[in-house]
């Protein structure tokens, strides 16, 4: 194996390459770094770069190797996460000039678990500010989609997505309030986790939505992914609604066919007009692929599904400026303007519409669990149509029509699952003709996360959309 | 009472819902961000008031749903995972 073989490797393939000698911690963060230097400046995946750091934590890892030490399955792996987890002496922006100074104290428990595995942080990834989207001019560069330059990578974890397509970590956190995560990692190609809401601390990842926001595992391939969640998942005295459940071994359900397995598709989210037709049809070929993996599919219906943009918005902005309010009153001013005018607005609605959004999330999360007693797992896609270009998201808003359109139309495809607290995947699910990624979103019952992660990797391994090379990533 | 058949307290209220819906979307906005306490940068308003009246559109939508009965939850209990 040559260095330059080395960021090709899933997070799984490189810690056994480690484990077994046939590479060194070093040569691995060397290999990554060389890619940050030669390819992030035209990406802008990177707010920070850990350089030094990362390479004293590689030869202190290589020690462990010639010692024979007890190297887990991510031991020596090189990961990077959005800039929204807390890292003791390290910047943390939240992709705001607001936070431009902030180096916090104490790291987020997700840091924390992630170096207790062996992980090394090589560095902090670009965000829409505030976690939020639709920054116009994001303060660190506009990260751009290894797949098409021109397009989004998708937000607000865009950096997470950018990285991992392009090769520029071997695993990534990202955050996912309403698809943070499943979105850039549905535009990139790789695989996003929102995992069940108290399922992994939230202490010291700055809020969005305080009742929305989950760190979101983001990877290369669903084992990756597996083996991140297991990682971070558990009980966080500091954060008290994680939940005590103990932590399963997410790869149990590896290697078994889908017999048995009940499959639904939301038939709302599948019958959406403005769905594009080549992700429609994405999403017809990956039911056939889990049909002759032995899973009975069938349609089932969520009606409330149609309305929950709506819902969300309706919870996840009002909130979102209500965590800002500080923000809002005083420094309002250094926001993207784009931030600036979402938050003001959202700070404006009256508790009363709050409220009747609270209680329509109450009656969905009612909805989705009675459909989860028919099937398994409920299938649709992450996102109606691939990428858009940067112009069409950062063009000023015509009038309230074009608003609707832009911010609140697509919500409801990953705003489900955030809203009813339930864990979702979103994974590679093919590519139109012009070669855009299209995302193939699967998601289950409370804690459901090992039978999700293993009808995930069957689909993924019956499929070869994983291994296709993005362009920007060849360079 | 009024010579309407309205209570004075009536009265007032729908005086002052009168002279809210009179207000263009503009100066409406500009009244609630004054009460509310956020500071809207002048160049700003139209799009502060474009994204207000676009979120309580879309929020409109959910009057349609039966909700009477429903108690709002923040953190969904546990126990549910397993029922």
């Amino acid at each position: 194996m040559t260095r330059h073989d080395i960021p090709w490797l899933s997070a799984a393939e490189t810690a056994m390459a480690i484990k077994t000698k046939q590479v060194s911690p070093v040569e691995v963060v060397q290999a990554y770094l060389a890619r940050i230097e030669r390819l992030d400046e035209q990406l802008h995946a990177y707010i920070t770069v850990l350089r030094d750091a990362a390479l004293a934590a590689a030869r202190q890892a290589e020690q462990t190797v010639l010692r024979g030490g007890d190297l887990g399955p991510l031991f020596g792996v090189p990961v990077a996460v959005k800039d929204q987890f807390w890292t003791k002496g390290i910047l943390t922006t939240n992709g705001s000039r607001v936070y431009r100074d902030f180096v916090p104290d104490a790291d987020a428990t997700v840091i924390t678990r992630l170096q207790q595995a062996g992980t090394i942080l090589l560095g902090k990834l670009n965000l829409s500010e505030l976690a939020m989207g639709g920054t116009q001019e994001p303060p660190w560069g506009i990260p751009r989609n290894p797949w098409d330059l021109e397009r989004t990578p998708g937000e607000s974890s865009s950096g997470s997505g950018v990285a991992l397509a392009a090769h520029l970590c071997a695993a990534s956190i990202g955050e996912d309030t309403g698809g943070s995560g499943r979105g850039p990692a549905a535009y990139c190609s790789v695989v996003g986790l929102r995992p069940t809401f108290t399922r992994v601390s939230r202490y010291g990842m700055t809020p969005m939505c305080w009742y929305l926001d989950t760190a979101a595992p983001m990877t290369k391939t669903v084992q990756d992914c597996a083996l991140i969640l297991g990682a971070i998942a558990g009980h966080d005295p500091r954060d008290p609604f994680t939940s005590r459940r103990p932590v399963p071994d997410y790869t149990a359900r590896f290697g078994r066919d889908l017999r048995g397995i009940r499959v639904g598709l939301i038939r709302e989210l599948y019958e959406d007009a403005g769905m594009h037709p080549e992700v429609k049809q994405a999403i017809h070929n990956a039911l056939e692929v889990l049909r002759q993996q032995g899973a009975e599919v069938r349609q089932v219906s969520i009606p409330l599904v149609a309305l929950a943009g709506a819902i969300f918005v309706g919870v996840a902005d009002t909130e979102g400026a209500g965590a800002r309010d500080d923000i809002l009153r005083t420094r309002a001013a250094e926001l993207d303007r784009a931030s600036r005018t979402r938050l003001q607005a959202a700070a404006l609605v009256p508790a009363k519409v709050y409220n009747r959004a609270i209680k329509a999330r109450v009656l969905l999360r009612q909805q989705f669990l009675e459909v989860l007693r028919e099937v398994d797992v409920l299938v649709s896609t992450t996102a109606p149509a691939p990428p858009p270009k940067h112009t069409a998201l950062t063009a000023p808003f015509v009038d309230a029509d074009d608003v609707r359109a832009r911010l609140f139309f697509r919500r409801a495809y990953t705003g489900c699952y955030a809203l009813t607290a339930l864990p979702a995947i979103s994974l590679p699910g093919g590519f139109t003709t012009d070669n855009l990624p299209i995302g193939l979103q699967l998601g289950a019952g409370p804690f459901a996360e090992e039978l999700l992660l293993g009808v995930a990797h069957a689909y993924e391994q019956a499929t070869p959309w994983h291994t296709r090379r993005a362009p920007g990533a060849e360079g | 009472m009024y010579h309407s058949g309205r209570s004075i307290v009536q009265h007032r209220m729908l005086t002052v819902q009168e002279e809210v819906m009179a207000l263009s979307k503009e100066e409406r906005c500009r009244e609630l961000a004054r009460l509310v306490g956020i500071p809207l940068m002048e160049a700003e308003v139209a799009e502060v008031a474009e994204r207000f009246e676009s979120l309580l559109r879309e929020l409109e939508r959910l009057t349609q749903l039966d909700l009477a009965s429903i108690q709002p939850v923040l953190v969904f209990p546990e126990e549910e995972a397993s029922s």
